[in-house]
């Protein structure tokens, strides 16, 4: 019988900064070049692209990226999308809950169609002439998030408190989290019984992002 | 209870939700009748009155609505108009100055940022394609290092002013200003915002020392940054010369205090507790024909109300350091920029 207490472990992924900088993918969709892009490019981030537009919202790009900055305007027609990169976003976070994605605008962020849904599922608004400060700030407090052990065990502890009320000590969540590793099985069904949660989705993405890498 | 209203100021459409298919209006001045609609044929009553300069129709198609009903509503309609309108000219009036100011400002700073270009890189105008024109360029700066050193300074400087004037108009006009709050490293935002100013208090013979801290503060980083560099523009423009300006960091209660010290124009004791509300600019400012448009301050103020911080004026707190110069006097003042610490968890917070 399955004896979470029996498996053997697998030491969590210790990853500093550099190293996030290598794995994270982050992509823009804007119909419009910014040097934004290159600035990002020349602090490290290794995976920075831009798509003028998304043909379909499994092409590799999107389905393989952390990280997506999405202007507003000019993007979404090839998907014949209403609202254009509003209706992208909300089409985007349908489809990937934990991929975050940040709205985009050459407009004033905040009064830009701000009851929009697409602005309201976005996990952040950015002014295009934002300082490079709040770009490469929002850029490493998500890669963090993701791939980061701390920020990961927070997360699992702030996603446990939310669901259950309460959660293990951090110690212990890694302690699970190592197992977990040993076994290379990242499903809810896995996650679930370690972690004693009935709907271990949302849990199983933030481990399987973390631990996959 | 009223099914359509027309409106008319001096002959302007104020408001209407008549349809299209129903004007111009029938005959109904100056009283309320019962008649039958020649668009659907139902019964209604309406009538259209001249109140002052208003032309006010109202109809309704509601059989319980009497002729002394609709006068109520007439009646209130003709008290509320004028205040509507009044207010609605005020607003207009505010944001018709806020954008002139904006306007103002982007064609100062374009302008410098174009006429730097156009001085320290010029292009002759008989350059003849891109190749031609970036042996020019290479070669004005290489012949001028120091000079295209200092003017791309300046032009970032301008650039970034640029951007706080949107910045600045963004916050400032919307009912609802969009802040994003998470925990920031202080230290990096004040040396990031700093940076634009730093040849320009060098050249006024300013030392230049910022304090080491490693706290995070909770704050929406735009609309710090919007204050941080509103308080380093004053700065470099009432700073006296030969002086030292210092950044230091302090613990206080929940807050993490942020404190710009420096040598500067002598701030009014009767000037205190207005300087960051009242929006003018300081005596000597005035006479030394540096004052701007006296903003800068109580708009900074509004911004860290926004952070839920606070901002503190603390004049001539080492008096034995007063100076003067060409009669102005100078005093060593304090700016407090006080702001949340950093909370532990953002994910919980």
């Amino acid at each position: 019988m399955f004896n979470i207490f029996k498996s053997k472990s697998k030491p969590l992924p210790e990853r500093d900064l550099d190293e996030i900088k290598n794995i994270c993918k982050i992509v823009f969709i804007d119909d419009r070049a910014f040097p934004i892009i290159d600035i990002l490019k020349k602090s490290n981030w290794k995976n920075v692209t831009r798509l003028n537009d998304v043909s379909s919202l499994s092409q590799t790009e999107v389905a393989e990226g952390h990280i997506l900055f999405v202007d507003i305007q000019g993007v979404g027609k090839k998907l014949k999308l209403k609202d254009e990169g509003l209706g992208l976003i909300v089409a985007l976070k349908q489809k990937y809950p934990n991929k975050r994605v940040i709205a985009y605008s050459g407009e004033d962020e905040g009064q830009v169609q701000a009851f929009h849904e697409g602005i309201n599922v976005a996990d952040s608004r950015l002014s295009k002439n934002a300082a490079t400060y709040q770009f490469e700030f929002l850029v490493e407090k998500y890669a963090k998030e993701a791939f980061s052990m701390n920020e990961c065990l927070e997360r699992i502890k702030a996603q446990l408190i939310k669901e259950l009320g309460n959660s293990p000590e951090t110690n212990e969540i890694a302690n699970r989290l190592s197992k977990i590793n040993a076994k290379r099985d990242f499903s809810a069904a896995t996650v679930s019984k370690y972690f004693n949660i009935q709907n271990a989705g949302n849990l199983a993405s933030i481990i399987q992002l973390f631990l996959k890498g | 209870m009223v099914d359509y209203i027309h409106i008319t100021l001096k002959g302007d459409l104020i408001h209407s939700n008549l349809p299209e298919i129903q004007k111009p209006l029938t005959d109904c001045t100056n009283k309320f009748n019962r008649v039958q609609c020649e668009v659907n044929n139902e019964w209604k009553r309406h009538g259209k009155f001249q109140i002052g300069e208003y032309e006010i129709y109202l109809s309704s198609y509601s059989p319980n609505v009497t002729n002394k009903i609709l006068k109520h509503y007439l009646d209130a309609l003709s008290l509320l108009l004028p205040v509507i309108s009044k207010s609605k000219v005020n607003l207009e009036e505010k944001v018709n100055k806020n954008f002139r100011r904006l306007k103002h400002n982007i064609v100062t700073h374009s302008t410098n940022i174009r006429q730097e270009l156009e001085k320290s890189f010029p292009i002759p105008q008989y350059s003849k394609g891109a190749k031609n024109q970036l042996e020019e360029i290479r070669n004005t700066v290489s012949n001028n290092i120091d000079e295209s050193s200092k003017s791309i300074l300046k032009l970032i400087k301008s650039s970034n002013l640029l951007r706080f004037e949107f910045d600045i108009y963004d916050l400032l006009n919307s009912p609802n200003p969009y802040l994003e709050f998470d925990n920031h490293e202080i230290h990096k935002i004040v040396l990031f915002n700093l940076s634009p100013y730093w040849f320009d208090l060098i050249q006024k013979n300013i030392s230049i020392n910022v304090d080491s801290c490693y706290e995070k503060v909770f704050v929406d980083p735009k609309s710090i940054s919007l204050v941080l560099s509103l308080l380093f523009e004053n700065a470099t423009k009432y700073c006296g010369g030969n002086s030292e300006f210092c950044v230091k960091f302090a613990e206080s209660g929940d807050y993490l205090m942020v404190s710009l010290e420096m040598t500067s124009l002598k701030i009014n004791k009767e000037n205190i507790n207005t300087i960051l509300t009242e929006g003018e600019s300081g005596e000597y400012a005035k006479k030394l024909g540096l004052a701007g448009d006296g903003l800068g301050l109580s708009i900074a103020n509004k911004l860290v109300n926004y952070n839920k911080g606070i901002l503190e004026v603390e004049a001539d707190v080492q008096p034995a350091l007063r100076t003067s110069h060409m009669g102005i006097p100078y005093e060593r003042n304090r700016f407090n920029l006080k702001l949340k610490k950093a909370h532990n968890n953002v994910y919980s917070a």
